[in-house]
């Protein structure tokens, strides 16, 4: 039912009751309030002449998006990545970035970080899950590319946490390492392999610019729900640190 | 030191004084850390040494060394085996 004009009525005009049923009550039908029924119903126009219908709420963690046809709005399960959090270390002493009680109902988690360790040279940042440091529970690979080099590294004995990246020490302090950490199917009970593309640069001379790629796996068949950042061999995260963890979709 | 505990369901950030034991931890792994990376460097210096010797002799016959030359070689063998040091010393 489209909604009708209303009409500029002036004093004596005539008010029957066809004018109320047509104006009043058949236009509050075709309008929001006769329309939705449901919690979380929502009313777009469906033509040129004001006429309306209703879109039902849509599942849990669904999106608003534009149809195929681009006629109507609808409710997809479209990708996308949810920042849940991010940190940035303003002091000096701070030695562990822990995120705690993250929410199951992501598909992946994703880490952003641009990191920099007080060690005094180049150091790894460890990524440690569930605050499980039980030797063996963690092991991870490494290849990193400097100059025309290339070389590879691995950590399968005896490891409490698992390396992710290089990153520039407190001699190239206004450098930071990139990192990217992806998660994959966290949430499942399951044997979590992981990986990490991350790069810095402390200059711009040979040698200077370190690219790499970190793998591992968490081997422990259970959920994720802690993820613990900290430096490999030295004490604290320098200022400027940032840290985001994202869920994806 | 301290660390920075982030309630992920709720948002909420919190910058805490670590435990006794967990400094200990720490310490611990950092430790191991720093002696891990030296045998890292250890072992990248042993590489970049054969790398070397590959680019300065690659194509000589052994018979056309000199006898510095054969000294370096074992010299670089030994490093290799750990008998040298990076002095050349005996270990």
């Amino acid at each position: 039912m489209a909604y009708t004009a209303v009409p500029t009525v002036a004093t004596g005009d005539l008010w029957t009751a066809a004018n109320q049923n047509t104006y009043l009550r058949d236009n509050f039908a075709a309008t929001f309030v006769g329309t939705t029924t449901d919690t979380g119903d929502m009313v777009y126009s469906t033509s040129d002449d004001n006429t309306i219908t209703a879109l039902s709420i849509g599942t849990a963690y669904q999106v608003l998006s534009v149809n195929a046809g681009a006629t109507a709005p609808e409710w997809t399960d479209a990708g996308r990545a949810v920042k849940i959090t991010e940190t940035t270390i303003s002091a000096t002493d701070t030695a562990t970035i822990d995120f705690t009680s993250i929410p199951s109902h992501y598909a992946h988690l994703m880490v952003i970080g641009a990191l920099a360790s007080d060690d005094s040279n180049d150091d790894n940042i460890d990524m440690r899950i569930n605050n499980n440091s039980t030797a063996d529970d963690h092991a991870w690979q490494r290849i990193l590319g400097v100059g025309s080099s290339a070389s590879a590294a691995e950590g399968v004995t005896n490891e409490t946490s698992a390396q992710i990246c290089v990153v520039p020490g407190s001699d190239t302090p206004t450098y930071k390492g990139t990192v990217s950490v992806i998660l994959p199917n966290y949430s499942t009970t399951d044997h979590h392999t992981w990986t990490s593309e991350w790069g810095y640069a402390k200059g711009t001379s040979t040698n200077d610019v370190l690219v790499g790629q970190h793998g591992g796996v968490f081997d422990v068949q259970e959920a994720i729900s802690r993820i613990t950042f900290f430096p490999d061999a030295g004490t604290n995260f320098l200022p400027g640190s940032v840290l985001t963890l994202y869920g994806l979709l | 030191m301290k660390k920075i505990v982030i309630d992920c369901t709720t948002g909420v950030q919190r910058i805490v004084p670590m435990t006794e034991a967990e400094i200990l931890q720490r310490r611990q792994e950092q430790e191991a850390a720093r002696e891990r990376r030296q045998l890292e460097y250890a072992a990248e210096r042993a590489r970049n040494k054969a790398r070397e010797i590959y680019a300065q002799f690659k194509g000589r016959s052994y018979a056309s060394l000199t006898a510095a030359e054969t000294r370096m070689l074992l010299g670089a063998v030994l490093y290799k085996l750990g008998v040298l040091d990076e002095q050349g010393n005996i270990k």
